[in-house]
């Protein structure tokens, strides 16, 4: 039952009832948001040496910079110029054998980092989310260099994503306004704004204004657009399987839900195995691992993330912050790890970095049966 | 060269000379490093003052930070006004509450509508030039004046990539050679006016890192040493001009479709070009055109009125001298700032709203080796004994001093030159010719002309070089002047 729910809301744009009507609704950004890399905040007022610059939840970090390109489809760069190969060029010789070809990126894209929660890419070109994901932001060094030196190891200047996409956009524009008066339908990027730190991206459609807000939604893994539009005859917003059409001259306002999911554009988001929901068990426990985003900061394989490693941490010794005897991450204390992720701490990761998660106790016990098969010590 | 530091003199000699001790470099100018918060790359992509007396500092990485100058240069107290720019390279600061900055995706106004000290508006307001994913495509501007700007998209480099997927539109014949236009207008200088419309003003740069509006209205730019420019140029720029790089001309409006400029004869490309306003030879005056100031009238020193150009890939800051002759501009070049504290990667200058301190930020990561900073040279009120003016006359030059000379023992050694701009990336000094000035006198106290047999035009280089004292003993600060002449002066 559960799958099933999560397989519909997936690649689907969730329109509330109430949100199709012409209201403001402020949505609180909470949840995903809550606890999450508040200490750290005042650290971050600046770009540092650091090649992984990090916003907060409550304070989004925004860096415009080049940006990869994850396989976008060419329905999504319409805008776009199409780059060629050329051919080689060497300093004094001049052209010589051989071709350089072009590299994949994004040139004139705004990036938005949430903390862990989300990161995504909005293109200024496309007036469109591009993808989406969480964990890190991104690794500039391919951009910014050595810290110190500035040498750098390749030939593009294009940073890497830092942690897993949950969200690619595919085919047109979700909003395509219908004008018979108007020619040209490119979009035009006219600004972006800080809403109460919120970016909100405007830009001309036709004769139409349209702005949108791009946060964190409430389930884990959602995207909310908050679009406020004027100018339009008329407009259809399609995305991802749902259609309406918007007909109205003045200031329409209505929110879309993306629901991100793990691994997109991968190709390693196969279907997951078929569980119980009636009482906790492994299984179930794996499919959260993956529908929560666990994943972002938890490996399964050792490595170190924004948080500790899955790998053999049932029934580990664990050092606390701030405690001096160690204790055993048991079954009551995995559980409390994972309901109050602030009440304690493994030492050297940061306090206050996990938010909290809107998951019943069933659920949590679900996940500590799975870590129970991480454990082979 | 003659050392420019003052001569230690005995105090004997002191006492008896009837002038004041020897100036110290110290009593005319002196310079420091200006700190940043820990840990924030200061590379500095644009510099200006607002309206409340703060420094604005757009850094390279995205953040504009601002602060209020204080005595001591380690304690400025920053704050962050925006941020998530890309590489912001150019910017005109209009008040506490709002800039305009050129970054490489395009020209944005950024504004405090709230007035809370953060900016919350970055508005665009121009954006139709091409950007092809590659580094080398950063913008300076100049305000135009009149509400808009000019603006200078740079080309792209053969040291890095473009991309499949790029903004605007892609040329491939563009595309060739070292320093490429692939993208729309890269190469060009273009208007933005104050409603967002661009126009195209002129082309033909690579890297025109620096473009200025003078208080005369004179629209100059450098450029970078490079392919198709045999050493640093300075150019005075008109509308519909043709500056000699000739990758940007695809995007002419009456460029035939499919040719390629690259493959241009040589002689048909010096006959479309304007040629600079002044060569900056390479490695004698500078290396890299970082961006020109218009020195203030009476608040640093006896050069009010003059162009300073910073050099971004060497330890100096440029000193020119520039005329009208016959409808040409022309004139010298020498140093103002030459090593003594100053670092390399000299890219922006700004003066504090006094007038008496000149900002100098310094970047170079991405295009050399890493020189990133931000210093500051105060004017101390003794002038230096230094050529205030070198000038054309119908028979040679006329140097006019700073203070009044003395002609024992002077020497004046010259050699002329020209150069040549090829597909080559840089070039040497062509037809090098010793020349020994056929009279010299001094026809006031503090002028001195030179005349020179066989004076030619269209863009012959004389580098002159001097050594003489002041009347009451002071060495020169600098010993050698570049001047290009490109239109003689009636006798």
């Amino acid at each position: 039952m559960f799958m099933q729910k999560l397989s519909i809301a997936r690649d689907r744009v969730l329109m509330s009832s109430e949100s199709m009507s012409v209201l403001h609704r402020t949505i609180p950004l909470l949840l995903l948001c809550v606890g999450a890399a508040i200490s750290a905040a005042a650290e971050r007022e600046f770009i540092t040496y650091s090649n992984r610059p990090f916003g907060a939840a409550e304070k989004p970090l925004v860096l415009r910079t080049f940006f990869p390109d994850p396989g976008l489809g060419r329905e999504v760069l319409t805008n776009h110029g199409l780059g060629h190969r050329a051919r080689k060029y060497r300093p004094g010789k001049g052209d010589v054998d051989g071709f350089d070809d072009p590299i994949h990126g994004i040139p004139a894209a705004i990036g938005v980092n949430f903390g862990p929660a989300l990161s995504y890419c909005w293109d200024t070109t496309e007036c469109r989310l591009l993808y989406a994901w969480q964990g890190g932001f991104l690794n500039m060094q391919n951009y910014w260099g050595d810290p110190r030196s500035g040498g750098r190891k390749r030939f593009g200047y294009v940073p890497e994503i830092d942690g897993p996409m949950i969200y690619l956009a595919s085919g047109s524009h979700p909003l395509a306004i219908v004008d018979a008066f108007v020619e040209d339908h490119r979009p035009r990027f006219r600004a972006m704004r800080l809403v109460k730190n919120m970016p909100e991206f405007e830009y001309e459609l036709g004769a139409a204004r349209v702005r949108v807000r791009i946060v964190p939604g409430k389930m884990p893994m959602s995207i909310e657009k908050h679009y406020t539009i004027t100018g339009i005859r008329k407009a259809d917003y399609a995305e991802a399987g749902y259609k309406f059409t918007l007909k109205r001259e003045n200031e329409v306002k209505f929110v879309a839900t993306v629901q991100g999911r793990p691994d997109v554009g991968s190709g390693r988001s196969e279907a997951a195995p078929e569980y119980k929901t009636d009482k906790p068990n492994a299984e179930w426990g794996e499919a959260l691992y993956s529908e929560l985003g666990c994943f972002a900061c938890h490996s399964t394989d050792g490595t170190r993330g924004h948080g500790p490693s899955f790998l053999n941490v049932y029934g580990a010794s664990r050092k606390l912050t701030g405690v001096k005897a160690p204790v055993t991450a048991d079954d009551a204390y995995l559980l409390e790890s994972i309901l109050n992720p602030g009440a304690k701490v493994v030492d050297g990761f940061p306090p206050g970095y996990m938010p909290v998660y809107p998951i019943e106790e069933k659920q949590a016990r679900a996940i500590i049966l799975y870590l129970q098969t991480l454990s082979f010590e | 060269m003659i050392m420019r530091f003052a001569k230690f003199f005995p105090l004997a000699l002191c006492a008896l000379s009837v002038a004041a001790a020897p100036l110290e470099r110290k009593d005319s100018y002196t310079i420091e490093s200006v700190a940043f918060p820990k840990d924030v790359p200061p590379e500095v992509g644009a510099l200006g003052f607002n309206d409340a007396g703060e420094l604005v500092v757009a850094l390279r990485r995205s953040d504009i930070l601002v602060a209020k100058p204080t005595a001591d240069a380690r304690k400025f107290s920053w704050r962050r006004f925006a941020m998530g720019l890309h590489n912001a390279c150019g910017m005109q600061v209009v008040s506490a509450r709002e800039v305009v900055v050129s970054q490489m995706a395009e020209l944005t106004r950024i504004v405090d509508t709230d007035g809370d000290g953060v900016a919350d508006l970055y508005e665009n307001l121009c954006s139709d030039w091409g950007l092809s994913g590659n580094y080398h495509e950063t913008a300076h501007l100049a305000p135009d004046g009149r509400g808009g700007w000019f603006v200078a998209p740079g080309t792209a480099s053969h040291n890095g990539p473009v991309f499949y997927n790029i903004r605007g539109e892609y040329s491939k014949i563009g595309r060739r050679g070292r320093n490429y236009s692939s993208a729309s207008y890269r190469g060009w200088v273009v208007h933005v006016d104050a409603k967002g419309k661009m126009t195209p003003w002129c082309s033909g740069f690579p890297m025109h890192n620096g473009i200025l509006l003078d208080s005369a209205g004179n629209l100059w730019a450098g450029d970078n040493q490079g392919d198709w420019k045999a050493a640093t140029p300075f150019y005075h720029l008109k509308r519909g001009g043709f500056y000699g790089h000739p990758s940007s001309l695809i995007w002419g409006d009456d460029w035939p479709v499919g040719q390629d400029p690259l493959l241009l004869p040589l002689q048909k490309i010096n006959e479309m070009k304007t040629p600079p306003a002044v060569q900056l030879p390479h490695d004698i005056m500078c290396r890299s055109a970082g961006e020109p100031i218009e020195i203030p009238r009476d608040s640093f020193g006896p050069y009010g009125g003059q162009i300073l150009v910073p050099d971004v890939a060497g330890k100096r800051i440029c000193r020119l001298m520039l005329e009208e002759v016959d409808g040409q501009w022309q004139g010298g070049v020498t140093q103002f700032f030459d090593g003594n504290g100053l670092r390399s990667g000299n890219n922006r200058l700004c003066f504090s709203p006094d007038g008496a301190t000149l900002y100098v930020g310094q970047t170079m990561r991405g295009w050399g080796k890493l020189a990133e900073g931000l210093q500051r040279i105060a004017w101390r009120g003794q002038p230096p004994f230094d050529v205030h003016t070198m000038s054309l006359t119908g028979k040679g030059f006329r140097l006019k001093f700073t203070r009044p000379v003395s002609m024992t023992d002077a020497r004046f050694e010259a050699q002329t030159y020209h150069y040549e701009d090829t597909s080559a990336y840089g070039g040497p000094k062509l037809g090098v010719t010793t020349i020994t000035p056929s009279a010299v006198k001094s026809t006031a106290p503090d002028v001195i002309e030179l005349e020179i047999p066989g004076l030619k035009a269209g863009g012959q280089v004389y580098e002159l070089k001097i050594d003489l004292k002041s009347a009451d003993g002071d060495e020169l600060w600098n010993d050698t002047f570049c001047y290009t002449v490109n239109r003689l002066r009636a006798p």
